[in-house]
């Protein structure tokens, strides 16, 4: 059991390293966005599931899981607001993305303005 | 055994940390500082998990909690000025 | 129903943050609960809560699966000298206008290899999906919509009713 914990650990600590280092190397916000959604998230998994199998509360292991499934659902909302957010404010994307006519008139439509 | 793999767990995410400031310094636009920042709170969350497995003290799970929360609020709420003000 | 639903939920929640299943925490819980429900009233779904635990099993072994599948090509990313690089943004229709499918599905998108959503148009049922290495058009297409029916296969919709889903032509 401790040796399983310990194991996540580490792997989801690379994982996060993993993402820190996709930052610095892609060029564009959209890319740098892949990198933060997907290893971070499956990173914090790990190192939460690891943690989980250490502590010896069920309150606490509950938490673990709750905050788990919490980082699903809203790191996929926050790389889409700021995705959306970036595009809209004619952020530059990297020179070789490919944008057709149409997504860009959908896509450059000004910011609706909630009530 | 946890000890150590516990102590690697802390250096690696100290050194994504680092990783995750330095983008936010060298930026190229609010959107990229801002994703960086909620990566930076991403490893705080996973850094308090460490250390509540650890030392066995429930409070750093909650202040875990609040972690999470902020940075999903804070990512979104700069979302929105971005998309107001323009980058 | 569905409103019963979610306090429910949102109480369990409510319980767990506090560690302590108490009846002043339980009661508490509801309270908060209901004023959240109250304040927000949740869509009028379609799918009134069924879903088929098989096909939910399925598509969730097929998301993590995913999702580590994401993980290591994200590290291959990393590691290898910057070239063929060819992003693209890709409109994609799907077959659901159901707004809970939609967010699912993007959802979902952005967690497997190489796609991140950045918008979704509710009205004509497409999302907006950035691609690191564009492949093909068609190859992306359909890994979303196999999504799309893996999900709809978990968690079936009520018959055209008033949503907005479409006939297909």
């Amino acid at each position: 059991m401790e040796t399983v914990a310990s194991v996540f650990l580490v792997a989801g600590s690379l994982l996060a390293v993993l993402a820190a280092v996709g930052l610095q190397r892609f060029d564009d916000v959209f890319a740098r966005m892949h990198s933060a959604t997907k290893p971070a998230t499956l990173g914090l998994v790990l190192v939460l599931t690891g943690a989980a199998l250490v502590t010896p509360t069920p309150g606490a292991v509950a938490k673990l899981f709750l905050v788990i499934l919490l980082q699903f659902i809203t790191a996929p909302v926050a790389a889409h607001l700021v995705g959306r957010a970036a595009f809209r404010a004619g952020t530059e994307l990297s020179p070789e993305t490919l944008v057709s006519d149409e997504v860009e008139v959908i896509m450059r439509r000004p910011p609706e303005h909630q009530d | 055994m946890i000890e150590v793999a516990a102590t690697i767990s802390f250096g690696l995410l100290g050194l994504a940390a680092l990783l995750c400031i330095v983008r936010m310094i060298r930026g190229g636009g609010i959107a990229d500082r801002i994703v960086a920042l909620d990566s930076l709170l991403l490893m705080v969350v996973s850094g308090l998990a460490v250390q509540a497995a650890i030392t066995g003290e429930d409070i750093y799970l909650d202040v875990m909690v609040v972690a999470a929360l902020l940075a999903f609020t804070g990512t979104s709420m700069v979302a929105n000025f971005i998309e107001r003000r323009g980058s | 129903m569905r409103h019963v639903l979610i306090v429910v939920w949102l109480t369990v929640v409510w319980v767990t943050l506090w560690e302590v299943v108490s009846w002043a925490n339980v009661l508490g819980g509801i309270v908060v609960a209901g004023t959240v429900v109250a304040m927000l009233p949740p869509h009028s779904g379609q799918s009134r809560g069924r879903f088929r635990p098989l096909a939910t099993s399925r598509l969730i072994t097929y998301f993590l699966w995913e999702l580590i599948a994401a993980s290591a090509s994200m590290a291959w990313e990393v590691v290898t000298p910057r070239n063929r690089i060819r992003a693209a943004v890709v409109a994609v229709r799907l077959t659901s206008g159901v707004s809970g499918v939609l967010t699912a599905v993007a959802n979902m998108v952005s967690l497997t290899p190489g796609t991140v959503t950045l918008e979704i148009d509710e009205d004509s049922r497409t999302v907006f999906i950035h691609v690191l290495h564009l492949k093909s058009l068609e190859e992306t297409r359909r890994s979303v919509q196999r999504l799309e029916a893996l999900t709809l296969a978990a968690f079936p919709q009520a018959p055209e009713g008033h949503d907005k889903t479409v006939e297909q032509t």
